[in-house]
């Protein structure tokens, strides 16, 4: 609920990123973006496929990780 | 689980018999005990989790996530920590209707994104929240270091508010849906208990001469959502801020502990449960689980004339009604 999963950029072409997540790859638009953005970056992926905001680093990860546990809770 | 279930979505789908949507059904598959990833964790850390995972409206989340937990603590904040929150709050809804306004309005009618004016207010907002708590640590129980920055603010404000008025200005989607005769579009009596903009503002003058015309059809909802960022831009003005050092959280605390805030999308409440400082239970109820309950405004309110394009219909209703997560639509039958 309410969530915007943080994804790590891999590769930008044309104002779009190629993001990965829990394994899974996508496409997202980097145009509401005010700060530039690079690969290895998290970025912050809302609906529609846009990316929302830069996250730290730190900050994601940490994310991911109790988000795993609710992946993990949920498949059990 | 995948991906895109953990991030949830909701799925409509019209059985239309005869040209007329017979029948609507709402699939959430919003993981809804997200929050309960949290038990466990001593406040601190779940405190700091809590705008990690509920990213999006995260400064409400936290906001009510920390009420609950204030609560459960038997914290009061000072009318200056609160004061200083309500201007956060006010400014992520400000920023989240402005979205809403300048990307997702002229998306449905096919018209170019209004980046540059996502941008502009987005970074508008970007420094208020170091101009209030230059340690940014204000979600810490009883309140962070305040200490505004008049001047920094007075400024962010203005910047603010000249984004925002030129996102408001003259939005195509209300014009359309008036001209295309969609203004009665989702509309439904008895009204279903609904909330977020059109519930707080639905007395507004702009927007209770449209609940007379169109009860709560789509076009009072746009406009509600323009009448609430306009009254939180004024909201934003009144506020009086006064440093405070904050209160210094008793480490542990136990029992249950429960706050509602409005935020962007409406009412959204978190309740904790604490033991010896640490989190026993926590839960969330988002918006979204009363604009889009299976009997909700949205459920009940398409019901009737499919017209030509029954997805079109039902996007505008849905986003009308504002989701955090993605819909699909789906029509069933002929």
């Amino acid at each position: 609920m309410c969530m915007a999963i943080p994804s790590r950029i891999q590769t930008i072409e044309n104002g779009n990123a190629t993001v990965e997540c829990f394994g899974e790859t996508r496409v997202v638009s980097l145009m509401l973006l005010n700060e530039a953005v690079a690969p290895g970056d998290y970025v912050l992926v809302q609906a529609g496929g846009f990316a929302a905001e830069k996250v730290p680093a730190d900050q994601a990860e940490e994310a991911l990780a109790v988000l795993a546990d609710v992946l993990a809770g949920a498949a059990a | 689980m995948s991906l895109a279930a953990l991030e949830g979505g909701l799925t409509v789908r019209l059985r239309i018999v005869q040209g007329r949507i017979d029948a609507v059904t709402i699939a959430n598959d919003r993981p809804l005990d997200a929050a309960s990833a949290l038990v466990g964790k001593p406040i601190a850390d779940a405190l700091r989790l809590v705008p990690l995972m509920f990213s999006l409206c995260g400064t409400a989340q936290l906001q009510a996530g920390l009420g609950a937990c204030e609560a459960a603590l038997g914290i009061r904040p000072s009318p200056a920590q609160l004061a200083a929150r309500r201007l956060l709050l006010l400014a992520e809804t400000v920023g989240e209707h402005g979205v809403r306004i300048l990307r997702d309005w002229p998306a449905l009618l096919g018209e170019p994104i209004r980046a540059e004016g996502i941008r502009a207010l987005r970074g508008a907002l970007s420094p208020l929240r170091k101009a209030l708590y230059p340690d940014d640590d204000w979600a810490a129980p009883g309140g962070g270091r305040l200490d505004p920055d008049a001047g920094v603010i007075a400024a962010c404000l203005t910047a603010v508010r000249a984004a925002a008025r030129a996102a408001i200005a003259d939005p195509s989607l209300p014009r359309v849906v008036k001209e295309r005769g969609l203004a009665d579009l989702c509309r439904s009596h008895p009204e279903p208990p609904e909330t977020g903009p059109f519930a707080r503002r639905r007395d507004h003058p702009l927007v209770a001469p449209l609940v007379a015309r169109h009860g709560n059809g789509v076009l009072p909802r746009l406009v509600a959502r323009l009448a609430d960022l306009d009254e939180c831009l004024a909201e934003m003005d009144r506020i009086v801020l006064n440093p405070d050092p904050g209160w210094p959280a008793p480490p542990h605390g136990d029992g249950p502990g429960h706050a509602t805030l409005e935020a962007a999308r409406g009412a959204l409440s978190h309740h904790v449960t604490l033991t010896d400082g640490r989190i026993m239970a926590w839960r969330v109820e988002a918006p979204p689980e009363i604009n889009f309950a299976p009997d909700g405004p949205l459920a009940r309110g398409l019901i009737g004339p499919a017209g030509g394009d029954p997805v079109f219909l039902a996007r505008l209703a849905v986003l009308a009604l504002d989701p955090c997560v993605g819909c699909e639509v789906v029509v069933e039958g002929v």
